[in-house]
């Protein structure tokens, strides 16, 4: 035994589970073939491990994934209602600040008390509307709960198919599309998507916060958005309770299986063709009108999904410079799982590269991140973590940066622009 | 992004890490069923615990910290640490558990040495205290790096090796006269 040997010995275990750069590798690797106390000591290591390698590996029951998701589902789902208050720094997807009205409603649609809650309401309604038209009319928008992605679980018991479908479980209504639970009324101040309320005293939804973050709500002009909280960094805030709730139109960003939703999905598709056309409809289901706007963008020289045109317009839309646009053509591919085969994991990069583009680097890690997780082969997955990295330290979240910095640093042809940047960061 | 409310993003985490955190939980305690259960206990705390997860470390490490701790309360709530034999197999999920099956067709004598390997692996594996145990378990069937392992049982680098040391020496000697058998079957 060499000198060397108390110093390689302590690499050997390194050594042989790889997790030694190159130079020591290439030393010890050396010492190795000179030294037979070390050479017998790696081959020890080596030995076991080949016979630890015939060992094979449980199988997860067959049963294993819609027991433990449904549990988990159902898990999120009461944690969610018992969640009163989302946290201080509520996600972007997040409901907003409940108004004490809205406790009230939250508490009356909670299951045990909604069937007979929404009999009562609908007889008090029905009264007070027959009683002082003027009144109901008074009454509806301070009812409205506000309309900002994600519902909270009172909320879903509000969409009409949860509330008339008592048998739906509680897994099913966890991934349930969000609805505005209310009937929209066209009006000067209407947006679609846009919060059921009454125009005049709605909180306006930033169509593009809410296609690609999930409900960033423009400033609204009057006493209603007082009440909300205006999420200016979604990334990086904590989605507590949330985790039932069907993710909105911009978190879905990559689910290229995802299906597609009515007023989510529709939310930022304003046009002035579909807002003419809903202003005419004095009232209207909200889902329903939502449907027909996104039948009118549809490409307009057939009924059917043409495959590409979305993608493609959605690139020619980025290559111009229109992110807004763009966006909007991309997620409509996804949300109608169309497009060029394996064309949704390039289509939520260019959502993130539109939304960095635009300075909201919030919004844009949502997709980045998940081009990073559910599409792990994808060809550009180097420049992904890259333009990631640099969104996580842009917000301080520097952890992850070099979290995805080291990762790139392992492609030698992006090695030293991920050291570079991993330099930048440690200063 | 799961904390984001994300049940996509979610289902994509359960599907990447379902069966490493069961294979982790399995070996931890030494029960098929008692692991499905511990695994359901860890993805329903991931969701409750969404918050907690700061990016700080990665989310491997977290998850399987998680999972740790989740196999040590059941441990202490069990009183006893009885760990079942790795080899025992349950009613309803097929073969043995570290069953092996060569893809050659396995002749009656190569099959009964599979066996007899199975069965002395387990057995050397069950015999290790469980901090060295813990840490074979994560580095060689988990891939898990030592820096990360000793993140996830909270011990220094240094000690996570020395437990390493000690459990890959144990092994060799429980296991030296499969070595060569080992080296045929894979």
């Amino acid at each position: 035994m060499s000198s060397n040997c108390s110093e390689f010995n302590d690499l050997l275990l390194d050594l042989a589970y790889d997790e030694l750069d190159e130079v020591s590798t290439a030393r010890l690797m050396a010492h190795k073939h000179s030294c037979a106390a070390c050479g017998r000591a790696y081959d020890d290591i080596m030995g076991v491990r080949s016979v630890a390698k015939s060992i094979d590996l449980p199988q997860i029951p067959s049963h294993f994934d819609s027991d433990i998701l449904a549990l988990a589902r159902e898990t999120a789902q009461t944690f969610k209602e018992n969640t009163t208050e989302p946290p201080v720094h509520a996600p972007v997807n997040a409901a907003p600040t409940l108004s004490i009205i809205e406790k009230i409603q939250a508490f009356v649609f909670k299951p045990p008390v909604f069937g007979l809650g929404l009999a009562a309401a609908a007889v008090l309604i029905a009264v007070i509307s027959l009683k002082d038209k003027q009144y109901s009319t008074m009454l509806e928008p301070e009812g409205n709960p506000p309309f900002v992605g994600a519902t909270k679980a009172s909320e879903q018991e509000t969409l009409p198919d949860a509330a008339t479908d008592e048998s739906k479980d509680k897994a099913s209504a966890a991934e349930e599309a969000v609805v505005p639970p209310r009937i929209q009324k066209a009006g000067p101040n209407y947006q679609p998507g846009a919060p059921a309320a009454d125009a005049d005293d709605a909180p306006i939804i930033d169509a593009e916060s809410k296609k690609a973050g999930g409900g960033m709500i423009a400033p609204a002009p009057k006493k209603k958005a007082a009440k909300l909280e205006i999420q200016k960094n979604p990334a990086d805030l904590l989605g507590k309770g949330n985790l039932a709730a069907e993710p909105d139109y911009g978190s879905l960003g990559a689910t290229a299986g995802a299906t597609p939703r009515s007023s989510a999905g529709a939310a930022s598709s304003v046009s002035s063709k579909s807002s003419a056309k809903r202003s005419k409809e004095a009232v209207a289901p909200a889902a329903t009108a939502d449907m027909a706007m996104e039948e009118a963008e549809m490409p307009a020289n057939t009924g059917v999904v043409d495959d590409s045109s979305y993608f493609d317009a959605g690139m020619a839309a980025y290559n111009r410079g229109d992110c807004k646009t763009a966006v909007i053509q991309f997620q409509k591919m996804l949300d109608t799982q169309s497009g060029p085969a394996n064309s949704a994991a390039t289509a939520t990069h260019y959502i993130a590269k539109c939304e960095k583009r635009t300075g909201r680097c919030g919004q844009a890690l949502i997709s980045y991140e998940r081009v990073l997780t559910q599409y792990y082969g994808y060809s550009k997955r180097d420049e992904v973590l890259y333009e990631a990295a640099m969104c996580h330290q842009k917000l301080g979240h520097n952890d992850r940066a070099v979290e995805l910095l080291e990762e790139l640093a392992l492609d030698p042809q992006w090695k030293s622009k991920a050291d570079a940047a991993l330099k930048s960061l440690q200063k | 992004m799961f904390q984001t409310g994300d049940a996509a993003a979610f289902e994509a985490l359960f599907d990447k890490y379902k069966g490493p955190i069961y294979i982790f939980l399995v070996r931890q305690c030494g029960n098929k069923e008692v692991a499905s259960d511990l695994t359901q206990d860890v993805f329903t705390k991931l969701i409750k615990k969404a918050d907690t997860f700061k990016h700080q470390s990665k989310f491997s490490t977290w998850i399987y910290t998680v999972a740790r701790n989740t196999a040590m309360d059941h441990a202490r709530k069990s009183k006893h640490r009885k760990h079942a034999s790795l080899d025992a197999s349950t009613a309803d999920d097929g073969p043995a558990l570290i069953e092996k099956v060569s893809d050659d067709g396995p002749t009656p004598e190569r099959r009964s040495n599979a066996n007899e390997l199975q069965k002395a692996l387990a057995a050397a594996i069950e015999k290790l205290p469980a901090d060295q145990r813990e840490v074979f378990i994560l580095r060689e069937y988990h891939g898990m790096p030592f820096a990360e392992i000793s993140e996830v049982v909270e011990a220094k680098v240094g000690t996570v090796k020395s437990r390493m040391r000690y459990a890959l020496e144990s092994l060799r000697q429980e296991l030296h006269q499969y070595e060569d058998y080992a080296k045929e079957l894979s």
